[in-house]
């Protein structure tokens, strides 16, 4: 569905508003360091591979072994211990606050929840 | 006044800038033809007193079988009952307008967080523990 002229207008201009927000500055950049550094990168990967392979095989009914778990919860401390991606994750919890703030406001503007319906089902 | 520190006077130009962009999003969103018909769903709804009826059925049976209080034909009643309430006119005329709405909403949450650079309505949403 295509929006009239005038409600793309007011949302590329509450999206500019939001973009020049302190918020999400801090994130994107807090993003882009994360991105940049090839230790919280590889970190990141192993990470999810590790997570994605042990769902799977959990859910297909798999008994994993105290080894592997004790894996898990040790890579998922390295990971989130690293500076770059502690200080992406406090970016990003800082935003969701401010964005969920924003989107209450509009919510209330409308008189219906704004994020119910904007989100993908 | 001259307390107020460099970062407080850019986050209140930032809130005021917001504010204001927030405003007028509002004010496009209710005038366009999926949300007034969604809200003309919703009053409809309201005032169709058998639908009212059927949902506060449902919600008391809801509430008994939660509480593992029902029987099988309390099952069967509840069933029945949402199978009704979806048959009703003004119940599909709801449904219709809400999809309406939700996919303009999420083509203007598309065009906001392709201009933020970041995804607005799947990071706004507030979690029951507060993160």
């Amino acid at each position: 569905m295509k929006p009239s002229d005038e409600l793309e207008q007011a949302a590329q201009a509450l999206g500019q508003s939001l973009r020049a927000n302190e918020y999400v500055q801090a994130y994107l950049q807090a993003l882009a360091r994360v991105q940049a550094d090839p230790e919280a990168n590889s970190l990141e990967e192993r990470f999810s591979k590790l997570y994605d392979d042990l769902l799977a095989r959990q859910r297909a009914g798999e008994q994993l072994s105290q080894a592997e778990v004790d894996e898990f919860y040790a890579v998922r401390s390295q990971e989130q211990s690293q500076p770059l991606i502690a200080e992406r994750d406090f970016a990003l919890s800082q935003l969701k606050s401010n964005l969920a703030q924003v989107a209450l406001d509009l919510s209330n503007n409308l008189g219906v929840d704004y994020t119910a319906l904007a989100r993908p089902a | 006044m001259d307390a107020i520190s460099a970062m407080e006077t850019s986050t209140l130009v930032y809130e005021t800038d917001v504010s204001r962009a927030v405003r007028a999003l509002g004010a496009a969103l209710k005038v366009s033809p999926e949300m007034e018909a969604f809200q003309a769903a919703i009053q409809s709804v309201n005032a169709d007193d058998a639908a009212q009826d059927m949902l506060r059925q449902i919600r008391t049976l809801q509430t008994t079988l939660y509480w593992g209080q029902g029987n099988p034909a309390d099952h069967s009643a509840l069933h029945e009952l949402q199978a009704g309430l979806e048959a009703r006119p003004s119940i599909q005329a709801y449904y219709r307008a809400e999809q309406a709405a939700r996919e303009l909403f999420q083509a203007v949450d598309a065009i906001v967080s392709e201009t933020a650079g970041v995804d607005f309505a799947a990071n706004a949403k507030r979690s029951c523990c507060g993160g």
